[in-house]
């Protein structure tokens, strides 16, 4: 993976990737979730959890952050502030798609106010022309707090995945 | 000044730009030990972060490169007031002049610091700025204030021990305290840290190596508040000796008070910036008139 990453002007990606594996500062984007996977990602975040405990902190603006925890299906309202959030982070970003909303859409997959989940976004985002170095896919509804730990383990490569995303698409009738 | 006195001072100095980090790692470990929790995994991680910061992307914010500059150019303003800072206590050549020039570097350090945050074209960034500058302008007062005194009364001290000349010693002393403690940025006051959670404030733009250097700025600028600190109550304790004594109790004096500023932090809540604005103005009126009266009598 780390090697896989290319250089982007001035910056190595590859090696801002292997640095982020000791501080990754992560920055909380909700794009219309119901709620249930924000309040799981503030538990992540409490003395309980301690994140702080793997280098992960909570930071207050895309430009500080590493990695977006997008959580929702990302509502046409929310659209414009999303691609703004994400391209105002510094490379390399990082985004974990949390909850079944996040991941797919949920049961808001093919509605007319939502996209449908992080994988459409991407597409959009590639048209876009802005670049996202690395997703993982944390299902759940809600997604459970050990199950964010555990993402941003193998988004750093720190875990081995256990299961592979695999994208299929919805039959209309 | 002879070799070692110029390798010592350089020694220091050096040391000094490493140690802020460093400490700035034991204090989020204190932290998290009154809080409950295990805290960061090594003492270095505030080195990592800044490592991390140093070689991520920098995103130039529309307009920014003079606050770009500004952040580097605080950067350097706030090595030269440790490098200096180290001189000047190490040779005792504590005068009107070394003191004015103290205060304008360190003073400086920090208007650098807003300057680069109302050099950028987010008005967010220059609210919360100004926010800042609020509380500044009546610190400043409290840090030259309580700066002046102390330095007045150990000098008095020095020469006509008397309980009102302690008495005035000990009001400057706690000038210069309660002025560093929000010079550091600490809780309530720690407006540069607080503000982006409001998506607004000092940093908000900043990122890459310009973020990485305004917080490593901020943290330099800690461990010289702190060392002043220190000073002011290590020459009452010990009085100078010679130059390697002076270096070993300032270094770990510093260190305990840089930890014991971050512990007090700790045990603080977060409260409104005019009411902050208003006790400080308050605290050090009245510090500054009971030092007249103090002196008038002494």
């Amino acid at each position: 993976m780390v090697e896989a990453l290319p250089r982007n002007g001035s910056v190595d990606l590859a090696k801002a990737f292997d640095k982020l594996k000791r501080s990754i500062w992560v920055f909380h984007l909700n794009t219309g979730s119901c709620n249930g996977c924000d309040i799981e990602v503030l538990d992540v975040l409490t003395p309980y959890f301690d994140v702080e405990r793997f280098g992960i902190k909570l930071v207050g603006s895309p430009r500080h952050a590493d990695l977006i925890l997008l959580t929702g299906p990302i509502t046409i309202k929310t659209l414009d502030k999303v691609v703004r959030a994400i391209d105002a982070m510094p490379r390399p970003r990082l985004v974990l798609a949390l909850g079944s909303c996040g991941v797919g859409g949920g049961i808001w997959f093919n509605t007319y106010s939502t996209l449908g989940g992080y994988p459409k976004l991407q597409e959009l985002l590639k048209s876009l022309g802005v670049e996202v170095d690395k997703v993982v896919y944390v299902p759940g509804c809600p997604v459970r707090p050990e199950a964010i730990i555990y993402g941003v383990a193998l988004l750093l490569g720190l875990a081995e995945p256990k299961v592979r995303y695999e994208r299929v698409e919805a039959v209309e009738g | 000044m002879d070799f070692i006195t110029i390798s010592l001072i350089s020694f220091f100095a050096v040391v000094s730009a490493f140690l802020p980090p460093l400490l700035d790692g034991v204090e989020r470990k204190v932290r998290a030990k009154i809080q409950s929790r295990i805290g960061p995994p090594t003492v270095m991680q505030t080195w990592y972060d800044l490592r991390k910061l140093a070689v991520k992307e920098l995103k130039m914010p529309l307009g920014g490169e003079l606050a770009v500059l500004t952040v580097f150019l605080s950067l350097i303003t706030s090595v030269s007031s440790i490098a200096y800072l180290t001189y000047v206590l190490i040779t005792s050549t504590l005068n009107p002049l070394s003191i004015a020039t103290l205060i304008v570097l360190i003073t400086a350090s920090h208007n650098l610091t807003l300057l680069s945050s109302v050099s950028t074209s987010n008005p967010f960034s220059i609210v919360g700025s100004y926010r800042n500058v609020t509380l500044l302008l009546v610190n400043e007062f409290g840090f030259m204030a309580g700066f002046i005194a102390t330095l007045y009364a150990l000098v008095r001290l020095s020469t006509n021990p008397t309980p009102l000349s302690f008495l005035a010693y000990a009001l400057g002393l706690a000038a210069l305290i309660v002025s560093t403690y929000v010079g550091c940025g600490r809780l309530p006051y720690d407006i540069h840290e607080a503000e982006p959670e409001l998506a607004s404030g000092a940093l908000i733009e900043f990122s890459g190596v310009a973020l990485g250097t305004y917080l490593y700025t901020h943290l330099m600028m800690r461990y010289v508040f702190s060392l002043l600190v220190a000073y002011a109550i290590s020459t009452l304790i010990i009085g100078f000796t010679n130059a390697l004594v002076v270096i070993a109790v300032l270094a770990l004096l510093t260190s305990i008070i840089y930890i014991l500023y971050g512990v007090v932090a700790a045990m603080l809540g977060r409260t409104r910036v005019d009411l902050g604005v208003r006790t400080l103005f308050t605290l050090y009126v009245s510090l500054t008139l009971c030092l007249v009266v103090a002196w008038l009598f002494a």
